[in-house]
């Protein structure tokens, strides 16, 4: 699928580079000193790229693994993420990555290796009765590409030996062969993220459909595998009680609860400057012109709209699942909260804790 | 808003035969260069060189204020590798007295080849890279991403000479033909630019509805964007605006017209 692809001078011969460019021998093959000289120019038209995204085959050389964000965590001690590849093949008109990117390329560091030891060596900063946590997918799809990376192959065998350290793959897509050939380990949690299907359907472009990532869950499941269900970011319109409880409904009957690991819950927001990116890509879009309210830094629906969401999506999730596996990905933090909505807005970061 | 497709050609011999198969039309502007247009394409007989070809970048520039603009330029060049003939689109353009490189974006599928141009100062004999060798590249593409974004920029050459066929052979009548034997991979080329610009030219749109605005009240410059912006949502959520309705009649100043237009918005998504 890919047309144009750069590789740094530097990861030229390496192994993996030579495998993924064996997969696609009619593409255009440039080579360059460093990624930065295609992916951080100014004039860069990211909707345009859209189009017809290159891969920029690269190394990282520092920060291979970075703290997560406060909120961020689905009950472990300690939580961090790693981003091997920057950019993803979905387009969801929602994503924070087309605000904070100027390029829609895809950058893969190949470097792997790099990574795995900066992982390896964080966790051992920490308690062997911690839980660290390592989240994958913050700035890309963790198993979308698999069959070209073998991403997740690869970090799964890192952490495979090792019983307090926790991988979170957070994925809309259905590449799970590299799981299902291996034997299920309890430290693995591959997270689907949803939202209904007439928005998923809307919304999120080229991302497999509802009943098919649920199918890709389903057989994790039989296996063994352990999976999360994320339901961030929630989004709204006048009937999401009736859509969010048709997808509650369907995944929560289908799925096996005691291999569901965790699930989250977040209202959509982005920063508001990557919201103002958008309304310049995208100024024909019906999801972007929504009339957002900006509230410290943040875009994101009004406050009581927010908090109606969260917790009527946290009630209905509860009557499925135990309370202690539902986390709040973010605190929502006001300007200033109306009376009536206080004691709502506690209840909710409560859970966030929990 | 508009949009054109912008060619720099150096040289006369390569202008011709795209002048009459665009049928394009001598522009009276007082520039130091000679620029042909129609209602797609405008092009500019830049002159040999690096500085040459910036400087007609800048003119067509000034030329299209207020346009969505695609640039290519188009001319002959030589090749370390290809034959003579073989048109293809710079993919990495190289300048060699600086070794500053640019890596054009395709966000089309090429009709040609792709492949590294070198720019160079003086005519390349000796062809030591496979590699293409030109005199303009470098200075049009440094310009013009300055007025573009990248993926509407693009160099277009076609092989006069290689190490089998000297530079010393190519005459005025064999640039004439090189150009006109690849006349529809220049046109599809533009096709694709043409569409692209088209696309961004829609996003910003102006629309008659903001002309009503201002023509009623006055507006900062901050309210006009917030307006532009409010006014654009209102056109792609659905919303009827009628400033002739009591409700806006009644607004004494751009800012209390600003916030009828908020709360209609709000309204509307809420119900």
């Amino acid at each position: 699928m890919y047309r144009n692809i750069y590789v740094e001078s530097e990861v030229l011969r390496y192994p993996r580079v030579k495998e993924i460019l064996a997969r696609y021998t009619d593409a255009s093959v440039v080579t360059c000193d460093r990624y930065t000289e295609i992916f951080n120019l100014k004039s860069q038209d990211f909707r345009l790229q859209k189009k017809q995204p290159a891969l920029i085959l690269a190394r990282k050389h520092r920060g291979y693994i970075q703290q997560a964000p406060a909120g961020y965590g689905v009950g472990g001690d300690h939580n961090f993420y790693f981003s091997t590849m920057m950019n993803c093949l979905y387009d969801c008109r929602y994503c924070f990555l087309q605000g904070m990117y100027r390029s829609a390329n895809h950058v893969v560091f190949v470097n792997y290796e790099d990574f795995s030891s900066a992982l390896l060596k964080t966790a051992a900063r920490f308690e062997k009765d911690e839980q660290v946590w390592f989240f994958s997918g913050y700035d890309c799809d963790s198993l979308a590409l698999e069959p070209v990376l073998s991403m997740a192959d690869f970090f799964i065998e890192t952490v495979s030996s090792s019983q307090n350290v926790w991988l979170e793959l957070r994925t809309k897509s259905t590449q799970i062969r590299s799981l299902l050939k291996r034997t299920p380990l309890p430290n693995i949690v591959t997270a689907f993220s949803f939202t209904p299907t007439a928005i998923s359907e809307q919304i999120e472009h080229q991302v497999p459909g509802v009943e098919k990532r649920l199918a890709a869950m389903l057989r994790l499941q039989e296996q063994g595998w352990s999976v999360g269900l994320r339901f961030d970011p929630l989004i709204y319109s006048h009937n999401f009680r009736e859509q969010y409880q048709d997808l509650f409904n369907l995944l929560f009957l289908s799925l096996n609860p005691n291999l569901i690991h965790s699930i989250s819950i977040g209202v959509f927001r982005l920063p508001k400057h990557f919201y103002k990116q958008l309304e310049r890509l995208y100024p024909d879009d019906s999801f972007i012109a929504q009339p957002f309210n900006s509230r410290n830094g943040q875009v994101s629906y009004p406050l009581n709209i927010e908090l109606e969401m969260k917790s009527w999506c946290y009630k209905q999730i509860q009557e499925h699942i135990e309370k202690n596996k539902i986390f709040f990905a973010e605190i929502s933090v006001p300007d200033s909260i109306p009376a009536t909505s206080i004691s709502l807005k506690s209840e909710l970061d409560v859970r966030n804790v929990n | 808003m508009n949009h054109s497709v912008n060619l720099i050609v150096a040289l006369k011999a390569e202008a011709q035969p795209l002048i009459e198969f665009f049928e394009l039309k001598a522009l009276p502007v007082d520039e130091t260069i000679s620029i042909f247009t129609n209602h797609e394409v405008t092009l500019a007989l830049a002159g040999m060189g690096k500085s040459a070809a910036a400087h007609a970048v800048q003119c067509v520039k000034n030329t299209n204020q207020g346009c969505v603009n695609a640039w290519l330029n188009i001319g002959i060049a030589g090749h370390g590798e290809f034959d003579v003939g073989q048109g293809f689109l710079a993919n990495r353009i190289v300048d060699q007295t600086t070794m500053k490189t640019w890596y054009p974006q395709f966000v089309f599928q090429p009709v040609c080849r792709t492949g590294t141009l070198m720019t160079v100062d003086k005519v390349e004999t000796d062809y030591s890279d496979p590699v293409g060798y030109d005199m303009e590249a470098s200075g049009f593409y440094s310009a013009a991403v300055n007025c573009s974004t990248i993926e509407l920029v693009h160099t277009y050459k076609i092989v006069s000479d290689n190490p089998r066929n000297s530079v010393a052979k190519v005459t005025r009548s064999k640039i004439d033909n090189l150009i006109k034997s690849k006349l529809s991979e220049i046109r599809c080329t533009i096709d694709s630019l043409k569409k692209l610009t088209a696309e961004v030219a829609t996003r910003s749109s102006s629309d008659e509805l903001l002309h009503q605005f201002l023509q009623r009240w006055r507006f900062s410059v901050t309210q006009q964007i917030q307006l532009n912006s409010l006014l654009r949502k209102t056109n792609v959520l659905k919303i009827d605006i009628d400033v002739e309705s009591n409700e806006y009649m009644s607004c004494r100043n751009g800012k209390s017209a600003l916030k009828v237009v908020e709360r209609t918005v709000e309204t509307h998504w809420r119900n």
